[in-house]
């Protein structure tokens, strides 16, 4: 069985439409999607009058005539991986000035550009046979779970055990340990253990089974990332690297020795590690780029056979 | 007001602030190493008759655009890991294996004895000396085996920097910097406030007390050998334009790798990324430029420039043709400044804090090449063993040894002059420069192969006004023609010797004609590429009119160090061990790259996919 792994798109729509066709293009049986789907941040389209527009991305700030250059940037910034926003100067006040009102206007863009995914996946997946599974990561809101589960094709596997085929199960979680930025699905090591154990133990062979965990495992160099500094700068111009894994990932990795271990959450983390009989894989992202980091495995019944890790 | 909101983030992980230009300043400040790299080769130019003030300028003056490039890339590709991804991309996953793997790997190998070299020649001898024990100082200089210590030093040293990891490296680099600093501003010191006449007595007393030498007028004698082994040179105070552009060939030895110290890693969020990554460079080339002009000024006000050039050449005239040279130890300038003082515990403490300089830098001969052992293992074109790290010290062991065992065999080779490797210093800038050579072409091609990439990069605004665009291009095109026209006249003159060579040197001359009939079509396309981009009324990127200049640069040196006619960069069809030893390595990735792609296709896996962009209907 061959299965394609990506991972942190975070709301890039061009990567989501190539994960989605990359079973075809790899020839894979199995699509699944690592976690942290969604954006980080929404880029307004301020209309200036006169159906001319003002936006500003990447620094850059740019002005726009008509609804055809407006698309055009629009599909950009979704491209990349933010939110593009047609608003206008006095709503930009609202949302900047009222507390709480921009994470309504995220939820309501993570959750439409989602909705809007899983209808794409559900279209292009229909017929293939190409099974998607995808687990919500540490950066996804707790309601992305509820669109996912109203796709036809698409399933999310959060703390679930799934038989990838008659011989592999596959265990999943997209929970973290604490990052310095306190998002959604995070959790002290020790907490997290409890959970990772409890999911584990719904699984009839963890031994030959993938673990799907979103975190990688703590010193493994699939979690080495720029050292910051308390106001979050990266130090030593970003050249001193440091692991900040999860040690609870590296104990259930050790512990059980599965097959395979999937993981992503830090996208310089590019590589593979191997634990005993145990590969571990990190694809990466680039999804600012619109390029896809990916992982192709072919599992074999008792061990994983040939791997490479993709850049499509 | 309300418009200057220009975006909303929320909570998410990866959001962090900007890092310090002054920090990308200090380790782009180490690559290009005017104690280590700067020094060493400035000694190589005695036989030029033009400024090395005048090369440093221009030299540095195009290594700016090499600094637009790398930018603009990084920017445009933040976290692919660099030229090989790059290149992979756009070029083609042959041609980035081919060129990243020489250019980042193999020709590190030689670049460990050039390490040992500087160690022994900066720091090992002349500590040696100060602390009491002239016959090692000599030994460490003047015997293959003195130098081979100095080679395998750098093995250990860079052993342990692998070891401790990035976290600890870059704090070591970073205090090197400081002491280094501090150690060059206690010699500029010196310099400023001593005169010729106290540096000659000290020149004379120090050389018999710290080495055991007779005395005698080592001042005289120095300028007197040098003469006589033919060393030739301009004043320092003259433009002499001509004459110092051959040198420039010599000085990219030491200011072609800002780049090396460029921050890959991190999201780029905007334009002032770009500026920041671009002046971390910029600034490393412009001080270091302007630091050497300083260094240049006080020794030729305190030392004087006929003796400085002159003991460089009576140094390298022994090394390579046996002839007398009085002070049997490379002539370092900064301990030559040491001489004003007669205090021992201070000239210990200012060639241990410049010394600083050797121990901040060298760490960089291998972490590169791991990182590219480690991408070519992930696209399984390496075995898996090479990226294994070991469970207890954490250290890639593998692929360090695919480091260390050959590096020292090219040390014990170049120690003992084997081959005569000691005269291919030059092919370890060579062979980086036609992997740069291969990512500047890659940077120009990247705005129309990689076009989605581009607009949705922070420097896709950057464009040439339309007027410039024509004239850069037209340039370019000018340009392409005298490179052409230079091959040719300078493939006449070698031709013309045609018949009184060996059978190898014929075999090389041709291959060089090979190579430049390919470079013909290379300057061919970009011209038709580019200008037919123009002619459609494209305005030209930023990073492609600097990617014109520079891919024109580096056309340039590759030109004159392969034709080289006067012989005087020594790495040319004129020398078959620089001929074969990059033919050795160029075949040797070309059969890893076809090796692998065989057998992987044997095993199932389709690696022609693994840079393919993935069709989105």
């Amino acid at each position: 069985m061959k299965l394609f792994f990506a991972t942190d798109v975070h709301g890039s729509e061009i990567c989501w439409k190539k994960f989605i066709s990359a079973g075809k293009f790899y020839e894979a049986d199995v699509l699944i999607l690592g976690g942290d789907m969604t954006g980080k941040a929404i880029i307004p389209i301020i209309a200036q009058g006169n159906d001319k527009y003002k936006v500003t991305l990447l620094e850059q700030e740019s002005f726009l005539n008509g609804k055809e250059e407006v698309d055009k940037m629009a599909a950009n910034i979704q491209n990349r991986g933010y939110y593009p926003y047609i608003t206008t100067p006095d709503e930009v006040v609202e949302i900047s000035t009222t507390p709480g009102k921009s994470d309504e206007l995220f939820l309501v863009q993570v959750l439409k550009t989602l909705e809007r995914w899983m209808e794409y996946a559900d279209q292009k997946l229909a017929g293939t046979g190409i099974r998607c599974y995808v687990c919500p990561g540490n950066d996804d809101v707790f309601e992305v779970d509820a669109v996912i589960a109203a796709s036809k094709l698409v399933r999310s596997v959060e703390g679930q055990v799934v038989e990838l085929d008659e011989h592999h199960e596959m265990v999943s979680s997209g929970w973290a340990n604490p990052t310095p930025w306190d998002t959604h699905r995070e959790e002290p090591d020790e907490v997290l253990l409890t959970r990772l154990e409890a999911v584990i133990g719904k699984a009839k062979n963890p031994s030959n089974a993938v673990f799907n965990l979103h975190a990688p495992p703590y010193g493994s160099g699939l979690d080495e990332a720029p050292e910051l500094t308390k106001d979050l700068r990266p130090t030593y111009a970003g050249r001193s690297l440091v692991p900040v894994g999860s040690k609870s990932v590296l104990a259930v990795l050790e512990k059980y020795q599965p097959l395979l271990g999937l993981h992503g959450h830090i996208h310089e983390g590019k590589g593979t590690r191997k634990y005993k009989k145990t590969l571990c894989i990190n694809p990466g992202s680039m999804y600012e780029q619109g390029m896809l980091h990916g992982a192709i495995v072919d599992l074999k019944p008792q061990k994983v056979g040939n791997y490479v890790l993709t850049t499509g | 007001m309300s418009s200057e909101v220009s975006l909303f983030v929320r909570k998410a992980s990866g959001l962090v602030r900007a890092w310090s230009i002054f920090d990308a300043f200090i380790y782009a400040t180490f690559s290009i190493n005017l104690v280590t790299l700067g020094l060493f080769i400035f000694s190589y130019c005695w036989y030029f008759g033009g400024s090395l003030g005048t090369a440093v300028v221009v030299g540095g003056f195009f290594t700016i655009f090499e600094v637009i490039v790398y930018a603009s890339l990084i920017s445009a590709m933040p976290r692919a890991g660099g030229d090989y991804v790059w290149q992979s991309r756009i070029l083609g996953r042959g041609v980035g294996f081919l060129l990243s793997i020489t250019g980042w790997w193999f020709i590190l190998w030689l670049w460990v004895p050039l390490y040992g070299q500087i160690l022994t020649y900066e720091f090992l001898t002349p500590m040696a000396a100060l602390l009491g024990a002239p016959e090692t100082a000599l030994w460490f200089t003047g015997t293959s085996e003195g130098l081979l210590v100095g080679m395998l030093s750098v093995c250990a040293i860079v052993f342990v920097y692998i070891a401790v990891g990035m976290k600890w490296y870059a704090r070591v680099q970073k205090a090197s910097f400081f002491m280094g600093s501090l150690g060059l501003l206690i010699v500029f010191g010196m310099l400023l406030f001593g005169n010729k006449e106290a540096f000659i007595a000290g020149l004379n007393s120090n050389l018999p007390l710290l080495y055991g030498l007779p005395e005698m007028d080592y001042y005289a004698a120095t300028i007197a050998a040098g003469q006589a082994a033919g060393t030739t040179f301009g004043p320092l105070g003259s433009v002499a334009l001509g004459a110092s552009m051959a040198m420039i060939p010599m000085m990219v030895f030491f200011n072609l790798w800002p780049n090396w110290g460029s921050t890959l890693y991190g999201e780029v969020r905007g334009a002032s990324d770009y500026k920041r990554n671009f002046w971390g460079m910029a600034s490393a080339i412009i001080v270091t430029a302007g630091l050497a002009l300083v260094f240049f000024a006080l020794i030729n006000k305190t030392m004087g420039w006929d003796f400085y050039i002159n003991a460089n050449g009576a140094f390298w005239s022994n090394v390579f043709y046996g002839t007398e040279v009085p002070i049997p130890v490379w002539p370092y300038p900064v301990q030559f400044a040491t001489f004003l003082t007669g205090n021992r515990a201070l000239q210990i403490l200012v060639i241990f804090l410049v010394g600083m300089w050797w121990f901040g830098w060298s760490g960089t001969v291998f972490l590169s090449s791991t990182r590219v052992i480690f991408a070519a293992a992930l696209d399984r074109m390496l075995p898996e063993w090479v990226s294994k790290i070991q469970p207890g010290s954490k250290t890639p062991v593998n692929a360090l040894l695919l480091m260390v065992l050959p590096s020292i065999l090219i040390s014990y080779f170049y120690a003992y002059d084997i081959f005569s490797f000691k005269s291919i210093v030059l092919d370890a800038t060579l062979v980086i420069a036609i992997t740069f050579f291969g990512t500047t072409f890659a940077a120009i091609l990247l705005p129309w192969r990689q076009k989605e990439i581009f607009d949705g990069s922070p420097i896709s605004p950057y464009v040439l006004p339309s007027w410039l665009g024509w004239v850069t291009m037209a340039l370019f095109t000018g340009t392409a023609g005298y490179l052409i026209y230079l091959m040719y006249t300078y493939a006449g003159q070698v031709f013309a010797l045609w018949g009184d060579q060996t059978g190898l040197t014929q075999a090389m001359i041709a291959l060089v004609a090979v190579l430049s009939i390919l470079n013909v079509w290379l300057l061919g396309y970009v011209v038709v590429f580019v200008g037919g981009k123009v002619l459609a009324g494209d305005k030209l990127p930023v990073m492609v009119g600097a990617g014109l200049v520079f891919f024109a640069f580096l056309d340039w040196l590759l030109v004159v160090w392969f034709w080289d006619p006067g012989y005087l960069y020594g790495i040319g069809w004129q020398n078959s061990t620089s001929m074969l030893f990059m033919i050795l390595m160029y075949g040797l990735a070309a059969a890893i790259y076809f090796g692998f792609s065989a057998y992987r296709k044997s095993q199932g896996i389709d690696v022609d996919k693994v840079y393919k962009e993935i069709p989105v209907e």
